[in-house]
């Protein structure tokens, strides 16, 4: 059986779309539309000049999928300056726990599978400026921290710095529009931080040493 | 054998616009009436043969597809533009968590039809699996699709040397992973 053979047993029969998917495709790309047009409102009306200068110059590259408008820049357009870290004072979730935070961020979400660290409504680094709006979808990753566990076998080989943090061996992928910082918590398994706000590489480093998982849960992923 | 087409496959599911939707709209449902399964199908295969994230992939990229559906519809050529779409959702990292814990291939799933892919071909799930995402992605492209190097490196945003040698060090790494057989990896 050659690849191609191979490839089409992996890949399994089209199934056509149903009703069900094809409502919640509009439906995800109507909702897009709709932040898109928000953040563009948001942009003008309180950040002024500066954050649609960088929206236009993020968004102005051409016509490619990767460029569509609704890529807006992580942090750009809701935060002047560099995030400071403060001490987490807020419960402490159950399978991650973080010693520190970016200034006005909350933990979002926490379960088995993640640890999602976000911009508190109102907060500086708010893409929301409102303290009475609602945060940011769950799903979705921008201006926030995704902490959560991953197979180093899907992952393949990574390129990056190596670095130790924390007890940990390292390697932090070079800088793009967002950084991922994965610490080798078992033999099968890294840690992945996922940063997409404005960071520096020491305050990601920061981040990563004063994150804790717990044992049981990096055992039972890793079997 | 015919190369099936990455998102190819017009059925003639046309459909008048529903009460309050867009022109956008009705276009849209169409093309993902037509397309989706196959979208899907390579999905499975760019993921290394994951049903859940293909899923994440697929309506990621359906979603960017959406928001700038009058660029695809300029497009000079929209399956390029569909299949770029589908390689970003697969490196795109920043918009969301990808959960890419899954359980080890040879493990049977916790419901029956959810690994129906791995389940196909396992062995090589776990050898696409070893691959970094770009590389699978060429793989899938030239040897699935069977692309050319240009149309290849047009969807992966890459020059075609790159895709040559990605092509090559994938095959070198799928040789020395799956088991030899009387036909081999060609």
């Amino acid at each position: 059986m050659d690849l191609h053979d191979r490839l089409e047993r992996l890949g399994g029969p089209i199934t056509p779309a149903s009703d069900e998917d094809i409502a919640a495709d509009l439906g995800r790309g109507q909702s897009a539309v709709r932040r898109r047009r928000n953040i563009q409102t948001l942009a003008g009306g309180v950040f002024g000049v500066a954050a649609i200068a960088a929206a236009l110059a993020f968004v102005g590259g051409g016509h490619a999928p990767d460029s569509v408008p609704d890529r807006v820049p992580a942090i750009a357009e809701a935060s002047p300056g560099k995030l400071t870290l403060v001490k987490y004072r807020g419960p402490q979730p159950k399978n991650f726990t973080v010693d520190k935070v970016p200034n006005g961020f909350f933990i979002q979400v926490s379960d088995e599978a993640q640890l999602i660290i976000a911009p508190k409504p109102g907060s500086a680094a708010s893409p929301t400026p409102l303290p009475s709006a609602r945060p940011v979808e769950t799903e979705e990753m921008t201006n926030k921290i995704g902490i959560y566990l991953e197979s180093k076998e899907y992952r393949g080989e990574l390129e990056g710095e190596k670095l130790t943090v924390g007890k940990y061996q390292a390697i932090l992928d070079p800088p793009s529009v967002s950084r991922q910082l994965h610490l080798s918590v078992s033999p099968h398994t890294w840690a992945t931080v996922q940063v997409a706000v404005d960071l520096s590489k020491d305050q990601i480093i920061e981040l990563g040493a004063g994150l804790h998982i717990n044992q049981e849960l990096i055992d039972r992923y890793g079997k | 054998m015919q190369p099936p087409a990455v998102d190819g496959g017009h059925e003639g599911c046309e459909t008048k616009r529903g009460p309050g939707e867009s022109e956008r709209d009705r276009q849209f449902r169409n093309f993902v009436a037509e397309r989706r399964g196959r979208l899907l199908r390579t999905a499975r295969l760019l993921t290394g043969g994951d049903p859940h994230l293909a899923e994440d992939l697929v309506q990621a990229a359906l979603t960017k597809l959406y928001v700038s559906w009058s660029a695809f519809l300029r497009a000079d050529n929209p399956d390029g533009y569909v299949r770029r779409a589908l390689v970003n959702a697969l490196t795109d990292e920043r918009k969301r968590i990808w959960r890419r814990f899954e359980r080890s291939v040879p493990d049977l799933p916790d419901h029956p039809g959810d690994d129906t892919a791995i389940m196909g071909d396992p062995e090589l799930a776990h050898a696409l699996r070893q691959l970094p995402p770009k590389m699978r992605a060429a793989v899938v492209f030239r040897f699935f699709h069977e692309l050319d190097v240009a149309e290849t490196a047009e969807a992966l945003g890459v020059s075609t040397g790159t895709v040559k040698s990605q092509t090559a060090r994938a095959l070198d790494k799928l040789r020395s992973i799956l088991r030899p057989t009387p036909q081999g990896v060609n």
